[in-house]
C-alpha cells in the first residue's frame, strides 16, 4: 500500500473497484454457469452478512434472526410478482414491507438486551417458518413446498441485482461507520447506558439500525427468489441457513467493514468444497466454526490479522526503541 | 387413553408437559444467573439425554429395575459432564471483556449444540423417539374413573421428587446458599468468601443434570429428536421471561403456564401452531409487561 503512495482506504477502493469491474464483466468473459452460480451465492450472502452486521457488528446486538428479513422480503417479492405488477414494482413494493415488519418488531425486541436479544430473535425464525408453512397461508405463500414465480430466465439480471446490492450494502456500512449515526451505534455497543448518558438517542439508533439492516437483507431475498424462481421455507428458514450470515459475519470479522465480504469468500469455500464432500455434517461444521471462533478469535479473521500485526508491530518498535537505548 | 375425559387428561398433559419445562427452564435460569451466561446448548443436552434414556429403556437385556437404575445414573453423569463442560469451554470466556464474552458464550454453546445434533442425525438418525407404556412393560390402571399409563404417573411422581430435592439443595445446603447469594449480588458474595469459580462449576453441573432429568421425562411423556432441542431452548427462554428468574418458583409458574398453553391450544385450535405459542408468548409479554425482563 504505501509502496505505491496510497492510503489504505483508497487502496481500498481501488481494489474494492477492480474487483466489482471483473465481477461485472465475469459473465461475459471467464464465468462459467457453475461459476456464475456460485458467486451469485457468495454475493447474496456477502450482503445478508454485511447488512446482519450494521445490527450485529457496529451495535452489538446479536441478531440470530437476521434471516427472517430476508425470508419476509423474499416472500414479499414473490406475492407481488404473483399478482402481476411486474417485476420493479414487485422489487419495490417489497422493501416498505420489510422495514414495516422491522418497525413493528423492534417494538418488542428492541426491549431485550444481549443473550435475550438473540434467543427471541432466533425464536421468530421458528415462528415465521411455521407460518409461511401453514395451510392457512398456503394459497398466497404456497404451503411447505414453496413460493413459486414464473421463471423468465432472470438470471443474468439478478447476478447484477447481486453485485450491486453487495457494492450499496458495503458502502452503506462505510459511510454509516464514518457518520455520527455510526459512531452513536458503537457507541451503544461499547456501553448502552453511558451513551444513553452521553445523549445519544438509544433507541431510536437501535431501532434505525435494525430497520436499514433489514431492508439490505429483505432487498436479498428478493433478488434471491428471482434468481431461483422456486424456493422452500425449509431453505430459507430453517436453522442452517439461519445462522448463515452470523457465521459469515463472525469467520470474517464482525464489526469491520471488510470482514463479512473476507467471510463470505471463506465460507463460500468451506462450502462448495467441505459441505458438498460431507453434507450429512454441515451443520456441524458450522458449529465446530462458532467454537472455534467463540473460543481464539472473536475479531474472526480480520481481527486475528490486526491483532498479529499489532503484535508484530509492537515487537518491532520495541527492538528499534532497545538498539536506540544501547549504550 | 381414548376413555379418559378429555379435561382431567388435559389437566393432566398439562401438568407433566408443564412440569417437564419448569425443570428444564429451572437448569436454564441458575446457570443463567450464577455463571452469567445463557447456555444455547441446554435444550441439545436434554434431547440427548432423552436418547440416552430411550436407548437404556429399550435395551431388552436387563429387567425394568435395572433399566431404570441406568436411567437415573444419566443424572449424575450428566452432571459430571457439565463440570468438564464449564471448566474446558465456558471458564476462558468469563475472563474476557463483558462485551466479547457475551458473543463467545452465545458462539461457544451455539456451536456445541449444532455439532451436537449433527452427531446424533448421523449415528442415529432424525427420527423422533419415544417409550410407551407397554415397551417399557409397565400396566396401564385406572384411578378414579380416569385411565392413565403408569409410565405417566411415574413420571409425574419424577417431576415431584426431583423439584423437591432441588429446593432443598438450593435452600439448606451451602452451594445452593452460594448459588443464591452470587445470584443477588456477584461482588459482596465475592466478598463474604464465596468461592466464585467453583460455584459457578457446581451451578453449570446443577444446570446440566436438571437437563438430563428433564430429557429422561420428556422421552417418556412425548419424544425426543435431534433438531428439537434449540426449539426446546427458546421455550425454556420463554418460560423465564413469564415468570422471571428471580425466584425458583417463577419458572415453576412459567413452565406450567407454557405446557398448559400448549397442550390447551394444541386440543382446542390446532397441534400445528402449538411449537409456536412458546414465541408468541414471549412476544405478548414483552409488549405487555417490559420491566423486570431487561437485566444486565
Amino acid at each position: 500500500m504505501v509502496l505505491i503512495g496510497l492510503s489504505r482506504i483508497r487502496f481500498a477502493f481501488l481494489l474494492g473497484g477492480l474487483l466489482v469491474v471483473a465481477l461485472a464483466v465475469g459473465p461475459f468473459t471467464f464465468l462459467s454457469l457453475y461459476g456464475l452460480n456460485v458467486i451469485f451465492f457468495l454475493l447474496i450472502f456477502a450482503s445478508l452478512a454485511q447488512s446482519y452486521d450494521i445490527v450485529g457488528g457496529l451495535t452489538g446486538y446479536i441478531n440470530l434472526g437476521h434471516i427472517t428479513f430476508f425470508g419476509i422480503g423474499l416472500y414479499a417479492f414473490g406475492i407481488f410478482i404473483n399478482m402481476r405488477i411486474g417485476p420493479l414494482f414487485s422489487f419495490m413494493l417489497g422493501v416498505p414491507v420489510v422495514a414495516l415488519f422491522a418497525a413493528a418488531l423492534s417494538i418488542p425486541f428492541l426491549r431485550l438486551r444481549g443473550f435475550y436479544f438473540a434467543v427471541a430473535t432466533l425464536a421468530l425464525v421458528g415462528l415465521l417458518d411455521l407460518a409461511v408453512g401453514s395451510n392457512a397461508l398456503a394459497p398466497i405463500t404456497g404451503g411447505f413446498a414453496g413460493i413459486r414465480i414464473v421463471a423468465q430466465n432472470n438470471q443474468f439480471a439478478s447476478y447484477y441485482l447481486a453485485l450491486a446490492l453487495t457494492v450499496v450494502t458495503t458502502l452503506s456500512v462505510y459511510l454509516i461507520r464514518t457518520s455520527k449515526f455510526g459512531r452513536g451505534l458503537l457507541s451503544i455497543r461499547d456501553d448502552e447506558q453511558i451513551a444513553e448518558v452521553w445523549g445519544v438517542n438509544t433507541v431510536l439508533y437501535k431501532r434505525l439500525a435494525l430497520i436499514i439492516s433489514a431492508i439490505f437483507a429483505g432487498f436479498a431475498g428478493e433478488v434471491y427468489l428471482w434468481f431461483l424462481t422456486i424456493v422452500a421455507p425449509s431453505t430459507v428458514l430453517g436453522l442452517d441457513v439461519t445462522f448463515r450470515p452470523v457465521t459469515i459475519a463472525l469467520l470474517g470479522g464482525t464489526g469491520s467493514v471488510i470482514g463479512p465480504l473476507i467471510g463470505s469468500l471463506l465460507f463460500s469455500v468451506i462450502d462448495q468444497g467441505l459441505i458438498t464432500q460431507v453434507s450429512y455434517f454441515s451443520r456441524g461444521v458450522i458449529g465446530i466454526i462458532f467454537l472455534l471462533v467463540g473460543l481464539a478469535a472473536p475479531g474472526g479473521v480480520v481481527g486475528f490479522i490486526k491483532t498479529q500485526m499489532v503484535r508484530r508491530f509492537a515487537i518491532s518498535r520495541q527492538r528499534v526503541s532497545r538498539v536506540r537505548n544501547r549504550p | 387413553m381414548a376413555a379418559a375425559p378429555p379435561l382431567a387428561e388435559l389437566v393432566l398433559n398439562s401438568l407433566l408437559l408443564g412440569g417437564i419445562y419448569a425443570l428444564t427452564s429451572l437448569g436454564f435460569s441458575i446457570v443463567f444467573r450464577v455463571v452469567g451466561i445463557l447456555n444455547l446448548a441446554h435444550g441439545d443436552l436434554v434431547m440427548v439425554s432423552g436418547l440416552f434414556a430411550y436407548l437404556v429403556f429399550t435395551s431388552d437385556l436387563m429387567p425394568f429395575t435395572i433399566r431404570l437404575l441406568f436411567v437415573i445414573l444419566l443424572i449424575p453423569l450428566f452432571a459430571a459432564f457439565g463440570l468438564a463442560f464449564e471448566r474446558v469451554l465456558i471458564r476462558p470466556l468469563l475472563r474476557k471483556p463483558p462485551n466479547e464474552a457475551l458473543l463467545s458464550s452465545v458462539l461457544v454453546t451455539l456451536g456445541f449444540s449444532l455439532v451436537l445434533q449433527d452427531v446424533w442425525a448421523n449415528s442415529f438418525g432424525t427420527l423422533q423417539k419415544s417409550i410407551t407404556s407397554e415397551s417399557l412393560g409397565l400396566p396401564i390402571i385406572t384411578v378414579a374413573g380416569l385411565t392413565v399409563a403408569s409410565s405417566r404417573l411415574l413420571a409425574l411422581l419424577f417431576i415431584v421428587i426431583a423439584s423437591i430435592l432441588l429446593f432443598v439443595f438450593v435452600r439448606k445446603s451451602y452451594v445452593g446458599k452460594a448459588m443464591r447469594a452470587i445470584s443477588q449480588d456477584r461482588e459482596a458474595a465475592m466478598f463474604l468468601g464465596v468461592n466464585l469459580p467453583n460455584t459457578s462449576m457446581i451451578t453449570f453441573g446443577l444446570g446440566t443434570s436438571l437437563a438430563a432429568v428433564g430429557g429422561i421425562l420428556l422421552v417418556i411423556i412425548q419424544s425426543v429428536a435431534p433438531f428439537s432441542g434449540l426449539p426446546l431452548t427458546v421455550k425454556a427462554l420463554a418460560v423465564i421471561v413469564l415468570g422471571g428468574t428471580g425466584s425458583m418458583i417463577g419458572p415453576l409458574i412459567g413452565g406450567i403456564a407454557l405446557g398448559s398453553a400448549e397442550t390447551l391450544s394444541a386440543f382446542f385450535i390446532d397441534p400445528y401452531w402449538s411449537p409456536g405459542i412458546a414465541v408468541i408468548i414471549l412476544v405478548a409479554v414483552l409488549l405487555l409487561r417490559p420491566t423486570g425482563l431487561v437485566r444486565r
